[in-house]
């Protein structure tokens, strides 16, 4: 016998945390056709009113939409491309106040088309009928496709008022989670089989920059699959590592082989340094193996098929780096990865990783290693696998957690001498050091540029700037050198018979990129990085120095990041040097008030004026 | 025993020789000058047997020099409902001409043609996709296409872009007994050879040196040869049509394609007749039908088989609220015939770059549909598909080039309104003070009319964080900016917006010892350098001149003097002109007046040196500062 108090109790709470209203189709409208604004979004061009998505899983996904347009720039949000496929029983209208009363124009199914956007795939799409500044459009449809996918719960433009309903049927053990990333707060309800999630006023998403991927930060549900049948059951991180390992191109394919023996031994050449072993196993793996593009975490051919055909994923790759490295005696394991597209993984599941990367501990130090991507080199993983930590496996089926951030400091060296000539123009040399990650981006571009005119790779657009004999060196190691001669118009003003400046010419940064006055998420610069610069500028004859900038040192709080700026003359040269470092790539968003202000005392000072007069 | 040797020497040699083919070092140095991708053969044969048939087989080999070349190869090959591709295969060589991948007709992608803006259309296309390893590399890209349209026929461009060269380009067109082509071969450089027999004409060009894009120079179609050719009778999605002249021409679009779909329901022609009762001038009644056009539609595009000629009917969109350039034009001009106003589709290439229908050749020309209203001696030109432009306002996008008009007397060709430089206004005025701290405070007015109307008039519905966006991007060589309060008044009658706008900057002086350094055109700054030629290949062209006038007051702290005032300044050039001044008002006080003028025009290229150097001397002075002293 159940509690009648208690039930009532579970009631009331639900209750109360509905707020906000909720439709049916045709149901409620004229006060949703008044709307002139809404209070809590009143710049929105349109707002979701409600919207609610009933997923059975396995089985069917209906959802329901009801939205305000309230003036023209809204107009897009009337036509609908519905993201499953194969949808069936599409239904809509809009509706318009019309001498007072509601008019009610029925969505024509005539205009309703089915898109074969890729041949095999319907899509439907629709443009509703008789909208208007003011209309207030509802659609709904169901489907079978897709019960699994992630649901959004974050649009373009804001919700007022959306609830999800997610039932298992399915026997299969599921779990649902939210993008950690995306801070929403919503409330979640568990009925028996079905748990709902109620959210109100969700903004709408915003676009910024210094963001990896903007999808990152959308709020949406994912669902997990945690066990299903024998195989796929999981309930904990070592049930997951522990399935995967013991999968035969795995655990096998981890093993020393002979048959790539001879051709490690002819490379290493009697090297015994564990490192220098290391790396040259690497690059003998890298000029071996291309990737073919596909991550994934399980091998889909033995790494003998690997390395004789050149060619494999990003998992056949480095389970067969795993076991070159295991062949010369260094202690290598996998580590399962998530790209920063991929998420955060949150809780032991098939779709938590999506990629395998090689751990080689050599002199107690972890290198985490990828022979794959085109972007990865030795100790440096291309920047979308710096995603939080990865689980590495064992073969006894232990694991532990390791750090997939980049400890190396990314550098960029940029030495130049100037001198200025009777017309005001400045010209010069400048040689250039990029390393780590810039090395690593500056080479990519280089390869990139088959025929194309070699200017195109150098960073800099002032105005009146002339390059010429650029040159690049991409060395071994992800080091890329660069130079190039210089001539600049109007980078000098003369004033009263004085010259001002700024020393650093066109390499100060030309404009602060955080300019807008809010931030809602983390700021990523990807990795630890540091940019110097020294410039000489020869004094013309028949001038002196007058005023020179001062020097600074300025830091972020918690040394996340700092500026010094010196300057000094000396004999006939002025000497200019400039050290801009990041320490803590990713910020979160309430330190963006500081690095605002960071950047604006560097840009100040970068483009602050050396004055000379005559003699 | 002799025979099977030579016959062996013989697949020998053709394995050598398909081989080396497609080998990419043997490109001549100089097409390989400027270029991203060369065409190393190219070949076009087009059949039309019938006015209902046509038949094009395309080959194409083409060697992609580096990235920037990856999208010289359109991937595609296209269909409808009234056409269907027999063959397509493409095959990708390396430098060496080593095959190393091919896509059979089976492994193209089946996709839809929907472009930007399109809800629906039944235009598809095959398509594959190669991503490469390395540069150079080779790609030979075949297919046959059999198409009911004869109205379009792919013409010969054998240079179609920038920075790609030409090795060699074949086309040839052969057609039935009976059949009347028209051709129009434009060849500024004699590239083209031609063979002219009755039936078939073949085309072909060899060596064309790739073109590098230089700025502000007349449009890549007057730089290219070009061969088109049109039927005098064609079929178009099952339609017949034609015509050898424009008049024909517009004869057949009214009948075939506009005439049966102005039906209006009866209560909307109550209800358009009852708007403009107390108007009495053809202006006054077109004003209040396109504002209720404007109010009561909204542009999507949906284009099924003929549909994507001829326009959805007035009494659907009237239904709908919908419809695409041709449908609302065709509405706005169904509820025009009811008021008793004439007016007149228009066919267009509607652009930001000026490009003309071609006048001295007859055929299916144009994107885009406006529709123009004769009033007295001159014509009000309408864009029927935006919901925010004044009424006939039509700059940057249709302005000043020649439109085919259809009358009921048939086609004719037109010209529309021209916006010269005078008319292309922005007058900024503006009080800026200095504070001792190097901040400024800046209250502004722009008003501006013409083409910078038009720039600037969407700007006014944008969302607080994108006015934000767009103030600090239009003074980007002010930083730190704070936007304190930004009015608008849209007058859509006079066409002319003024935007009043408040700020605060931080930082707006630099210094140099204990002086501040002070830009004195806080407002308007022009700091962009037209790039350098060593060697100008083509004329200067500037498509649209402007008007700039400044007048901002300025105001220095308390305690600061100016050592002396700059000069000021008076440039007059065939290009343009520009003056700016300082003076002081009171102590402590100054006023800052400019004027700059661009002009409209073709020069011949050895001009272009000349108006760099005025750009230059206007971003020079535009960058004037005075120095600050502490009294």
């Amino acid at each position: 016998m159940r509690n009648p108090i208690l039930l009532l109790i579970c009631f009331l709470t639900f209750t109360a945390a509905v707020q906000g209203q909720d439709y049916k189709f045709g149901k409620a409208i004229k006060n949703d056709v008044l709307l002139k604004q809404d209070v809590k979004f009143p710049e929105a061009n349109a707002v979701v009113l409600f919207r609610e998505v009933t997923v059975f899983l396995g089985s069917e996904v209906e959802v329901y939409e009801r939205i305000k347009i309230f003036n023209e720039e809204g107009y897009d949000h009337a036509t609908v491309r519905i993201p499953y496929p194969d949808v069936k029983r599409v239904k809509g209208a809009t509706y318009n106040l019309v001498n007072g009363a509601v008019e009610k124009t029925e969505l024509d199914k005539n205009l309703i088309f089915t898109d074969e956007e890729i041949k095999g795939v319907k899509i439907k799409k629709f443009s509703f009928p008789n909208v208007n500044a003011g209309s207030v459009i509802e659609f709904s449809y169901r489907t079978d496709r897709g019960t699994f996918a992630n649901i959004h719960l974050q649009h373009d433009i804001p919700i007022k008022r959306e609830k999800i309903h997610v039932t298992n049927n399915t026997g299969a053990g599921v779990e649902i989670l939210q993008n950690p990333r995306a801070f929403l707060d919503v409330a979640r309800v568990e009925e028996g089989k079905t748990t709902n999630f109620i959210a109100n006023n969700v903004p709408a998403l915003e676009h910024e920059n210094y963001v990896y991927d903007m999808d990152v930060y959308r709020s949406f549900l994912k669902i997990n699959v945690t066990a299903f049948g024998d195989f796929y059951k999981f309930n904990n991180w070592k049930s997951l590592g522990g399935k995967i390992i013991s999968v035969d191109y795995f655990s096998q394919g981890m093993k020393a082989k002979k048959f790539y023996r001879d051709d490690i031994e002819a490379a290493l050449g009697g090297e015994i340094d564990q490192l220098k072993k290391a790396r040259i196993v690497y690059n003998l793996l890298r000029d071996k193996v291309k990737w073919n593009e596909n991550y994934g975490y399980i091998p889909d051919q033995s790494v003998r098929e690997t390395y004789k055909k050149g060619e494999g994923g990003l998992d056949d790759i480095n389970i067969l780096l795993v076991s070159m490295l295991e062949s010369v005696g260094i202690d290598a394991a996998p580590v399962l990865v998530s790209t920063k597209r991929n998420g955060i993984p949150l809780s032991a599941s098939g779709s938590a990783f999506n990629g395998v990367l090689a751990s080689a501990v050599i002199a107690g130090k972890t290198y985490l290693l990828d022979g794959a991507h085109h972007n990865s080199r030795f100790d440096y993983l291309a920047s979308h696998f710096l995603n939080w930590q990865g689980l590495r496996i064992f073969q006894d089926h232990s694991f532990d957690w390791v750090t997939l951030e980049n400890n190396n400091v990314s550098a960029k060296n940029i030495i130049g001498q100037a001198s200025i000539d009777e017309d005001l123009m400045i010209s010069g040399n400048v040689r250039e050091r990029h390393s780590g990650y810039y090395g690593i981006y500056k080479d990519s571009e280089i390869e990139d540029l088959g025929e194309n005119k070699i200017e195109t790779i150098l960073d800099y657009d002032a105005d009146g700037l002339e390059v010429n004999e650029v040159k690049a060196d991409a060395k071994k190691e992800g080091i890329v050198d660069v130079s190039f001669a210089f001539e600049m118009e109007n980078a000098i003003d003369e004033i009263d018979g004085k010259l001002y400046f700024s020393p650093l010419l066109f390499t100060a940064i030309p404009e602060n990129p955080f300019q807008k006055e809010e931030r809602k998420y983390s700021i990523d610069f990807e990795y630890l990085l540091k940019d110097q610069t020294m410039m000489t500028i020869k004094i013309p004859e028949g001038y002196q120095v007058e005023s020179l900038p001062e020097a600074i040192k300025f830091s972020l709080p918690d040394n996340m990041g700092s500026f010094i700026y010196r300057i000094s003359a000396q004999g006939t040269n002025i000497q200019v040097q400039c050290a801009f470092q990041i320490n803590t790539p990713l910020m979160p968003y309430d330190t963006y008030d500081s690095l605002k202000e960071f950047f604006k005392v560097r840009m100040d000072k970068e483009t602050e004026k050396v004055v000379l007069s005559k003699v | 025993m002799k025979f099977i040797l030579s016959v062996l020497l013989g697949v020998i040699s053709m394995v050598c020789i398909s081989q080396n083919m497609y080998r990419a070092d043997e490109i001549p140095t100089e097409l390989k000058e400027n270029a991203n991708s060369v065409i190393r053969k190219e070949t076009t044969a087009i059949e039309i047997a019938t006015p209902k048939k046509l038949v094009l087989r395309n080959k194409l080999v083409i060697t992609i020099l580096n990235k920037n070349g990856n999208r010289h190869i359109n991937p595609t090959v296209p269909y409808d409902n009234a056409s269907k591709v027999k063959s397509a295969e493409a095959r990708i060589y390396d430098a060496e001409g080593e095959e190393i991948e091919k896509f059979k007709k089976k492994d193209f992608l089946d996709i839809s043609a929907v472009s930007g803006g399109t809800l629906y259309s039944d235009n598809r296309m095959l398509v594959f996709s190669y991503t490469p390893d390395d540069y150079p590399y080779t790609i030979v890209f075949e297919y046959e296409t059999e198409t009911g349209n004869t109205a379009l026929i792919p013409p010969f461009i054998p240079l179609a872009r920038y920075n790609s060269s030409v090795m060699e380009s074949i086309y040839s067109i052969t057609y039935g007994e009976g059949i009347k082509m028209r051709q129009k071969i434009t060849d500024p450089s004699n590239e083209i050879i031609k063979t002219e027999q009755p039936g078939s004409i073949f085309l072909s060009s060899k060596g064309i040196e790739a073109i590098e894009p230089e700025y502000h120079s007349p449009s890549l179609d007057s730089k290219i040869p070009s061969a088109f050719f049109a039927l005098d009778a064609f079929y178009l999605q099952g339609v017949p049509g034609g015509g050898k002249d424009w008049a024909e021409f517009g004869t057949w679009m009214d009948t075939k394609l506009l005439q049966d779909v102005r039906d209006l329901p009866a209560a909307t022609k109550t209800k358009i007749k009852n708007l403009v009762a107390n108007a009495t001038t053809v202006e006054e009644k077109a004003r209040i039908v396109y504002e209720y056009v404007q109010k009561n539609t909204r542009y999507i595009s949906v284009q099924i088989g003929i549909g994507g000629w001829k326009p959805m009917a007035a009494s659907e969109v009237d239904k709908l609220g919908y419809g695409d350039c041709k449908a609302l034009t065709n509405y706005t001009k169904s509820l025009l015939d009811e008021v008793g106003v004439t007016s007149y589709y228009s066919i267009v290439y509607g652009d930001r770059q000026k490009r003309n229908i071609e006048s001295d050749f007859t055929s299916l020309q144009g994107n885009h549909m406006i529709l123009a209203v004769p009033n007295d001696d001159e014509t009000i030109w309408l864009e029927c598909t935006s919901q925010t432009v004044p009424f006939g306002f039509i700059a940057n996008f249709t302005d000043d080039r020649d439109v085919l008009m259809v009358t009921p007397e048939g086609g004719k060709i037109a010209h529309t309104t021209v916006y010269p430089y005078h008319e292309n206004t922005l007058k900024t005025t503006g009080k800026c003070v200095l504070h001792d701290s190097g901040n400024i405070s800046v209250k502004v007015n722009m008003e501006s009319g013409g083409t910078q109307y038009s720039q600037r008039h969407e700007i006014e519905s944008k969302t607080k964080d994108e006015k934000d966006e767009h103030y600090k991007e239009y003074w980007d060589y002010v930083d730190n900016i704070t936007l304190k309060s930004v009015a608008f008044d849209n007058n859509k009658e006079a066409v002319k917006l003024s935007e009043t706008i408040e700020f605060d900057a931080r930082s707006y002086t630099s210094t140099a010892g204990e002086n501040l350094i002070f830009p004195v055109n806080v407002l308007n700054r022009f700091t962009y350098i037209p790039k350098r030629y060593k060697n100008r290949k083509f004329p200067l062209y500037i498509s649209r001149g402007f008007v700039d006038e400044d007048e901002v007051s300025i105001e220095l702290p308390p305690g600061f003097g100016v050592t002396s005032l700059p000069e000021p300044i008076q440039l007059e050039t065939k290009f343009g002109m520009y003056t700016s001044q300082l003076t002081e008002t009171e102590p402590g006080k100054y006023k800052y007046q400019r004027k700059f003028e661009i002009h409209e025009g073709e020069f011949p290229k050895e001009e272009y040196e000349n108006y760099r150097k005025f750009m230059k001397k206007v971003a020079r002075h535009d960058n004037q500062k005075i120095i600050l002293t502490k009294l």
